[in-house]
C-alpha cells in the first residue's frame, strides 16, 4: 500500500503546518471556555448539539433562538451570554485595531495571475464571493481549482486549511481534482482526504449540512467552503410567485449562515450562481441576463463575480460588485489542471 | 416456440448476472427498512403510494412535500426522517472517499469509439447527458444505440441493466432495435423485453411517468433512463410570453426530478432536446440556433452535446458543457446497426 502511505505522510505534514497556523491566530474562542465562566457543562453540551461551538458563534445567535433550544430556559441563556460577552469584546473597536484584525484575512489565489490581480490577491476569507454566469463559464472549474490552491501553504498564496464542498447539481468531480494538484506540486491523494464533500438534495438538507459543519470547523482548519450552486435547490423546492416571498426568507437565512461562518471561522465562502433571462427587459439590451437570487442575495455576497465564455478555453471575468476592487475585467483559461493566465 | 424459448433463456441469464452485480453494490436502501427503525408500515405504503420507494429517494423530498402526502402529519414526518438518516449517513465525506464512490459510475457505449473516447468512455451514470441538434441529426438514432447497449454486460462497456424509454415525439421504433442487438450479437426479443415504453401526451403525463418509475427501478435494475425529447411537450402545451416562466418552472421540476432518479438509482439520463432559432441574435452569426428550454435546462444538464449532420450519414458531436471534459468534436456514422464509428 504504497500510495496509502504516502498520503498519510504527506496529511500529516499539513495538518502539522496547519496547527502550527492556527496557534498563532487563534481566531476564534471555544465554547468548552464558558466552562470556566460558571456554566454548567451540560448546558455547554446542549449548545454543541445545537450547532454552536465557538463563543463567536455563540454571539451570532439571537436569545430568541438560544431560547428556542431544548433545555435552555431564558434565565439561563441569560447567563450564558453574560459569560461568553466577558470572554470576549464585541464592542466597538478603533479602525486602526480593525486594520489589524484584517490582517488575518487570507487571500487564495485563484490559479491565475490575472484573476488574482483583479481580486487583489484571490478569494477572501471573512467574507461571500459570488460566481455568476452561464454553463460552461467556469464557475464549478474554478471551484475545483480553489478546492486546491486552498490548500497550498500561505507563502504559496494558499490558505493553509483544508475544504469543505457542498455539491447541489452534482458536478463535483474528484478526478478533476487529480491533476489540479498535479499542477500545483501536491500529493493529490493527501489533497483529496482534505476535501470534505456533501451532497445536498433538498434545501432543508442544504441547510442542515451548513449547521453540522461548525462542529467540523471548530475541529479543525477549514479555510474554504464552497457551495455550488447556491440557488439551485431554492429554484425548485419553491416555484411560482406565491411561493417567492418564502423562498427569499429561506434563502436569506442560508446567506446569514454562511456569511456567519465565514467570520467564526476565518473562511472564505466561494458561492456559484445561476444566471435567469430576463425577457421583460427591454429590445434596447442585447444581453439579457441576471444573476438568481434577487435582492437578497444581492446584498449579502460581498463581491459577485460575472463569468462568460471567451473564446476556445478562454473565460471572462469581471467585477460586477465589490466594496474594495475597482471595476475591471481579467481572461483566465480553463485547463486540465484548473484555472490557468490565458496564452495569446 | 424456438424463438421464445432462447429469449427465456437469454433473459433469464441476463436477469441472474443483473441481480449478483445489484448485490455487490447496493446503491440505495430499501424503504421498508424503515420498519425496522420503528416506523409503522401503513406509514411506508402511504410513502410508496406517493413514488417513495427507497430511503435515499425519501431525504431527496423537503418536509413540506411530505406533509402533503396524505394521512402523514408532520410529527410523523419528522419521526421518519430522522428514522432515515439514522439508516444513512447524509453528511460530508472527504475527497477519497468520493473518488471510491465514484468507481460505481458505469459508462454506457454509444456504439462508436470516437464518440466513447470524447465522452471519456461512453454515457455516464448518476449525471443527465443532454444532446441537442436540428432534426435528423442523430438524437434519436444514438437514443436507440444506447437502448441496446446498456443491455451489454459490463466488460463489453455495457451498463448490464435495462431501460426505460419515454417518448414524447412518438418516434421510438422498436424494428430499429432488432437490427442493432443483431450487431452487437443479442437476442433481439431478449433486449425488447428489457425495454420498457411509454408515449407521454402532455407535460403532466411526463411528470406522473417519472414518479410512476421509482417504483420500477426499485424492484428492477434499471441502468438507463431515455427521455425523447424533454422539451417538446412543454413548447406545445405552454406558449407565449405569458406562460414562459410557468413553464421554466415545472421544467425545473421535471429536470430536478430526471437528477434525482439518476443518483437514487444509479441509472444514466439520456435526455434530448430540439433547437429554437434565434432572429433576434443579428446577421453577424451565421449558425443562429441554440437549444431550447434556457438557462433552466442549461444548468441542470451535466454534460451537453450538440449533433450536426456531416456529409451523408456523418453526424458531428461536440461537447458544448461537460464538468470533466475538455472540448472535442468525433464523427460518426448513422447505419442500420445503430451508431458507428465513420468510415472515411
Amino acid at each position: 500500500m504504497a500510495p496509502s502511505k504516502q498520503y498519510s505522510e504527506g496529511g500529516q505534514l499539513q495538518l502539522m503546518d496547519a496547527e502550527r497556523i492556527e496557534e498563532e491566530e487563534e481566531c476564534f474562542e471555544s465554547i468548552d471556555k464558558l466552562i470556566s465562566q460558571g456554566i454548567n457543562s451540560g448546558d455547554v453540551k446542549k449548545l454543541q448539539d445545537a450547532g454552536i461551538y465557538t463563543c463567536n458563534g455563540l454571539m451570532m445567535h439571537t436569545k430568541k433562538s438560544l431560547t428556542g433550544i431544548k433545555g435552555l430556559s431564558e434565565a439561563k441563556v441569560d447567563k450564558i451570554c453574560e459569560a461568553a460577552e466577558k470572554l470576549l469584546s464585541q464592542g466597538f473597536i478603533t479602525g486602526s485595531d480593525l486594520l489589524i484584525k484584517r490582517k488575518s484575512v487570507v487571500r487564495i489565489t485563484t490559479g491565475s495571475q490575472a484573476l488574482d490581480k483583479l481580486l487583489g490577491g484571490g478569494i477572501e476569507t471573512l467574507c461571500i464571493t459570488e460566481a455568476f454566469g452561464e454553463f460552461r463559464s467556469g464557475k464549478t472549474q474554478l471551484a475545483h481549482t480553489l478546492c486546491v490552491s486552498a490548500q497550498l501553504p500561505i507563502h504559496m498564496h494558499g490558505g493553509n486549511g483544508k475544504v469543505a464542498y457542498i455539491d447541489t447539481e452534482g458536478t463535483f468531480r474528484p478526478e478533476r481534482i487529480v491533476p489540479i494538484a498535479e499542477r500545483f506540486g501536491m500529493d493529490a491523494n493527501a489533497v483529496l482526504d482534505n476535501i470534505i464533500y456533501a451532497r445536498a438534495y433538498t434545501y432543508e438538507h442544504q441547510y442542515n449540512l451548513l449547521l453540522g459543519l461548525a462542529a467540523k470547523m471548530a475541529e479543525e482548519p477549514f479555510r474554504l467552503l464552497i457551495v455550488d450552486s447556491v440557488i439551485a435547490l431554492f429554484r425548485v423546492d419553491f416555484s411560482g410567485r406565491g411561493e417567492l416571498a418564502e423562498r427569499q426568507q429561506k434563502l436569506a437565512q442560508m446567506l446569514s449562515r454562511l456569511t456567519k461562518i465565514a467570520e467564526e471561522f476565518n473562511v472564505a465562502v466561494y458561492i456559484t450562481n445561476q444566471v435567469i433571462a430576463d425577457p421583460g427587459g427591454g429590445m434596447f439590451i442585447t444581453d439579457l441576463k441576471k444573476p438568481a437570487g434577487g435582492h437578497v442575495l444581492a446584498h449579502a455576497a460581498t463581491i459577485r463575480l460575472m463569468l462568460r465564455k471567451g473564446k476556445g478555453e478562454q473565460r471572462v471575468c469581471k467585477i460586477f460588485d465589490a466594496p474594495n476592487l475597482p471595476e475591471g475585467e481579467a481572461v483566465f483559461q480553463v485547463t486540465s489542471g484548473g484555472i490557468m493566465d490565458a496564452k495569446d
